[in-house]
């Protein structure tokens, strides 16, 4: 099975689980995960707009796309929805909805007071329910195949890394150098903002709707003794936010899941202490400042946690 | 040539441009009758804050979003997070409005700012993440739409608002030019974006807001992406074509300075003249763009200026369409979005278009696109404001090579 078919599966079995009967997302990775389609990127949050809807028990997807372009062939043309810009072509294309009009519980991953009042007129039964963290909870473990993009992703960043640590000139041409090569090589959309600040180097991008990351210094890899290797060794199933605290109880330091972009667990010495690791999630271990700065994006296993990142950029 | 005539001086003053924003978004809350605005929302923080948008994937602009506090008749607005570095705002801590935890910070810093209104004060928000629905975030206050608020405070822009817009154009202007010089047969797309992503950071502008679009389009429609509409299809997802000599372009993009999109437009060969049948297209665009301009004014109906844009090439259709793509329009306002009001020739209908007006201030982009199935077409951005009496364009003078302007 194609992997955006495995995906849409877990995310099915997850919604319907709880008693969801029909997902209206409107987050791109939420959308991207469940279609498998390539849509344009574009940066920056957004606000909350029906863009794909799911029924849970036929399957049904209809997509906000005015072309078939980049849209996996198992969703056809008839199920895609043209761009407009009239909010009573938004409600009737809703209203027509197979399954809407009946539903019980309607899953959405944000909402606005709008749209949750357009949602409530074409599914006047339904209770509106936010959904956003039963999908993060079917995405935090990854398959195989997610894996292997993830992987590809840090390669391609890993280039943007050397570039700029290779670059004699300014910060701002050293970033301007990253960006160029991180697009030859693969990638012309951020993740997070790049950064280059004197001797740190921080690159991510999203490939392929996988996000890929890492930061080095200009002195190269990462010792073994900064509470970078101590977070990352930490990185094993059954560890919780708080045994993360105690493997580096001091300093600035994010772990934080990394999939399609950000995700879900976040643990800090603020939040995520009873978040628990599992066997093949993927993490952004990121800690220290300027010369002390590092990141990989590192895989837990049923072992020692494997670092997906290159080690020499 | 209106279209690269000299663009006006337009000097940014940035604590005017806060002032002005700051002053207009009191006004409209008190007309709308709200006590206060939550805006989560990156380019609406950045407006009621100055505390602008990041060039980053969605899931890291939402992850540790800056959110944005306005009281109704307090001096200057609450910014939770961000950098506050020289804005004019009360600080507090960073929230994680995506996360569980993060939320219930946010519900209890909300509760501390908004003090009474959060118990049953009318207040508008744009977005509420699902981890802010579970924690009952502002459950106790009358929830209004800020959406509305938005679009009436940003629909005119102010002098500053149009020299950011005019720096943002004329910054990716320099940098597609660039481009353009690298263009030639066996390039790659990841090639030309390489190009642009680097000159923009050389032109000082951080965020590139959307995948820069380099189109191969197919000559016929037959042969592109099937689409919903039985017309272009047009900007998709690309990969990474190689362009080939007898190639055609369409070129779009947009990047932002200082919270203000551009959009860059144009239609590209790959190292050759055009064609005599592609230069007929561009010279139907030039005509329809010409009529288009000489219909702009205050006061002037959507559907007059759709109307003038359709008759200028009326002598070449037959079939009733007007110069655009059906699932576009033939203008849309950019601002700190890159698409927002006004729409002129939308899918809202010709009654729509002929009851909303132009009025001094709005920001058009003029995109008509013409299409020869066989040939090809032409489409290409310009983006004007209206004045009190007409328009003036804002960074403008990027030439159409390699099509030639008629003498």
């Amino acid at each position: 099975m194609s992997l955006h078919l495995q995906r849409r599966a877990r995310a099915v079995d997850s919604l319907a689980a709880a008693g969801i009967d029909m997902l209206v997302a409107g987050r791109q990775d939420h959308i991207n995960y469940v279609t498998g389609a390539h849509q344009l990127w574009t940066a920056g949050t957004r606000p909350f707009g029906p863009v794909c809807t799911l029924n849970t028990a036929t399957g049904e997807i209809f997509l906000l796309s005015t072309w078939d372009e980049g849209v996996p062939s198992d969703i056809d043309l008839d199920h895609l929805q043209g761009i407009t810009w009239n909010g009573g072509i938004i409600y009737q294309r809703l209203a027509a909805n197979p399954g809407m009009a009946t539903a019980r519980r309607v899953g959405v991953d944000a909402w606005s007071p709008g749209m949750a009042g357009l949602i409530s007129a074409v599914a006047p039964e339904a209770e509106i329910v936010a959904v956003d963290d039963i999908l993060l909870r079917a995405r935090r473990t990854k398959l195989p195949s997610e894996v292997d993009a993830i992987r590809a992703a840090c390669a391609v960043a890993a280039e943007a890394v050397a570039a700029a640590l290779a670059h004699p000139g300014t910060d701002a041409q050293r970033l301007a150098a990253g960006v160029e090569v991180m697009a030859l090589a693969g990638s012309s959309t951020p993740a997070a903002e790049p950064r280059v600040e004197g001797p740190m180097v921080d690159f991510s991008c999203i490939r392929s709707h996988y996000e890929g990351g890492l930061g080095r210094t200009a002195s190269g890899a990462p010792p073994a003794s900064r509470p970078h290797a101590a977070l990352i060794a930490a990185c094993v199933p059954g560890a919780t936010g708080q045994d993360l605290r105690r493997a580096a109880p001091d300093g600035d330091w994010l772990v934080r899941g990394s999939g399609m972009g950000f995700e879900p667990p976040v643990i800090n010495h603020r939040y995520g202490a009873s978040e628990i690791l599992e066997a093949h999630m993927v993490l952004s271990v990121s800690a220290g400042t300027g010369e002390e700065y590092a990141r990989d994006t590192v895989l837990v296993t049923e072992s020692t946690p494997e670092i997906l990142s290159p080690e020499e950029p | 040539m209106p279209a690269t005539a000299d663009a006006p001086a337009l000097e940014l003053d940035v604590g005017r441009l806060r002032r002005h924003r700051y002053a207009k978004l009191q006004f409209q809350m008190a007309a709308d009758g709200l006590d206060a605005l939550v805006l989560l929302h990156g380019p609406h923080v950045a407006y009621a804050t100055d505390c602008l948008p990041k060039g980053a994937d969605a899931t890291h602009a939402s992850a540790n979003r800056p959110v944005a506090v306005v009281v109704a008749d307090h001096p200057q607005p609450c910014l939770l997070g961000g950098d506050p570095d020289g804005l004019p705002v009360d600080h507090h801590p960073a929230v994680w409005p995506d996360i569980d935890e993060g939320a219930a910070d946010l519900g209890a810093q909300l509760d501390a700012i908004l003090g009474q209104h959060a118990r049953g004060g009318r207040v508008g928000i744009d977005l509420m993440t699902g981890a802010m629905r579970r924690t009952g975030v502002l459950s106790a206050a009358e929830i209004a739409d800020a959406a509305n608020t938005m679009a009436a405070v940003k629909l005119r822009k102010t002098v500053d608002e149009l020299a950011c817009i005019h720096q943002a154009q004329s910054r990716t202007n320099r940098a597609m030019a660039s481009v353009y010089e690298t263009l030639v047969p066996g390039v790659r797309r990841s090639e030309l974006a390489a190009v642009f992503l680097r000159r923009l950071r050389e032109e000082g502008i951080d965020a590139n807001m959307i995948d820069v679009i380099f189109q191969p389009m197919a000559r016929r429609m037959a042969d592109g992406p099937r689409t919903t509409t039985g017309h272009l299809a047009f900007p998709t997802w690309s990969g990474d074509p190689v362009y080939a000599e007898d190639d055609l372009i369409w070129v779009d993009s947009g990047s932002d300075y200082h919270g203000y999109a551009s959009d860059f437009g144009r239609t590209w060969t790959v190292g050759r003249p055009p064609t005599p049948a592609e230069q007929r297209c561009f010279e139907r665009w030039l005509a329809v763009m010409d009529a288009a301009y000489g219909a702009i004014a205050p006061g002037a109906t959507f559907a007059e200026v759709c109307a003038a844009a359709t008759a200028a090439d009326a002598p070449y259709r037959t079939d009733g369409d007007r110069p655009w793509m059906p699932h576009f329009y033939l203008v849309h306002g950019v601002g700190i979005e890159s698409a927002e009001m006004p729409f002129l020739g939308t899918d809202n209908g010709p009654d729509f278009d002929a009851a909303h007006t132009l009025e001094p201030g709005m920001v058009l982009v003029l995109e008509p696109a013409i299409w020869e199935d066989g040939t090809g077409g032409y489409r290409a951005e310009e983006i004007v404001a209206v004045t009190e009496d007409g328009w003036i364009p804002l960074g403008g003078g990027y030439p159409y090579d390699p099509f030639e302007v008629p003498r």
